[in-house]
């Protein structure tokens, strides 16, 4: 929704870059580490203004969320104890487990794309559930999967 | 002039650095997140196992019940999931630890995408890369299916919250309905049911 909006601003509003800029900064902006919408605004912010640019941009882009977040992080700590909100928070901790099953079947929508990303996906819940596996390790073996998989298939 | 502007900002760069690491514990956040900032993939859902490791079982900064509300109000805040640093910052050192956790777990990915911009042309070898890191967010899926399971063994204990976790599901999953319209609803309907 986010990426849309910028689109919307920068390409088709204001436009200040150029269609194919936008293109090629979403592109990399999927395949790289990092948030998609705060890397292509990065990548869009030094586009227009070098590094103080993908800095401005960022900050600003960030800035919303940032202050929203720290007021509800001031009411939360200042109200835990209060027996109401105690009881919406008893109410959250188990809508959270839905959060989180629908946050894996939304990438899992977008990734799973062959058999291979399954077998990772299965291999890693594995790894971490009952083997208690180094996530950072479980992270760089995986990477290394999908490399061996795609390497694989482009022999043949 | 241009010179004179680049020694300033090498200078503020300097200082925000020697402030990041002036006590121990933003030290330790920073040195987290920038850790965590490496593997953030797509909307930001990829953190979610490595705060759990990271944050809540090895540093304690957040308790595992803080752990749940925090990915609850990720969701009534817009932009990514990224923004779980800013909280967690916040919880454990205040402003400062927000502004530090957030700048950190924005800063691997900003610097790699800064370097790409400038010579991506010449990287060819986009293929494999997409290859590696395909394989990185197919893992986290995985891990996110075994946070979901130990967090549903915690967390739904009664009828109550089995019914309440059931309705939500079916709200997200089944009829696509925007995780903050489902927190908003399950907070009111937790007033009446607990």
């Amino acid at each position: 929704m986010a990426i849309a909006h910028i689109e919307e601003e920068l390409v088709g509003k204001k436009g200040v870059v150029p269609k194919s800029e936008f293109k090629e900064g979403l592109a990399l902006a999927q395949i790289m580490p990092g948030s998609t919408s705060t890397s292509l605004v990065a990548y869009l912010g030094y586009h227009l203004g070098g590094l103080a640019g993908a800095v401005v941009a960022i900050s600003a882009f960030m800035l919303p969320a940032f202050i929203i977040m720290i007021l509800l992080a001031l009411g939360y700590l200042h109200f835990q104890n209060v027996s109401f909100v105690s009881s919406i928070l008893k109410g959250l901790n188990a809508v959270v487990v839905a959060l989180i099953i629908d946050a894996l079947a939304s990438l899992a929508k977008s990734t799973i794309k062959k058999k291979r990303e399954g077998v990772i996906a299965l291999l890693a819940f594995i790894a971490l559930y009952f083997l208690k596996a180094d996530l950072f390790l479980l992270i760089f073996l995986s990477g290394l999967l999908g490399l061996v998989f795609y390497v694989l298939e482009e022999r043949g | 002039m241009k010179k004179r502007l680049k020694f300033l900002i090498y200078i503020f760069i300097a200082a925000v650095i020697a402030l990041g690491i002036s006590t121990p514990l933003l030290a330790k956040l920073n040195f987290a997140f920038l850790k965590i900032g490496a593997i953030v993939f797509g909307n930001g859902y990829t953190v979610i196992p490595f705060i759990q490791k990271e944050i809540v079982e090895s540093y304690k900064w957040l308790t595992p019940e803080q752990f749940a509300v925090a990915i609850a109000l990720c969701q009534v805040t817009p932009g990514p999931v990224i923004i779980l640093a800013t909280l967690v910052g916040f919880i454990a050192a205040g402003v400062l630890g927000a502004l530090f956790a957030t700048i950190s777990i924005l800063l691997p990915s900003a610097i790699l995408i800064i370097i790409l911009a400038k010579q991506h042309k010449r990287v060819k070898n986009l293929k494999s890369l997409q290859a590696f890191f395909g394989g990185v967010v197919a893992s986290v899926i995985g891990m996110l299916a075994a946070i979901a399971l130990s967090f549903g063994k915690a967390n739904l204990v009664d009828f109550k919250t089995g019914a309440l976790f059931a309705g939500a599901l079916v709200g997200l999953v089944y009829l696509d309905i925007e995780p903050i319209y489902i927190v908003l609803a399950s907070c009111i309907v937790s007033l009446f049911i607990f």
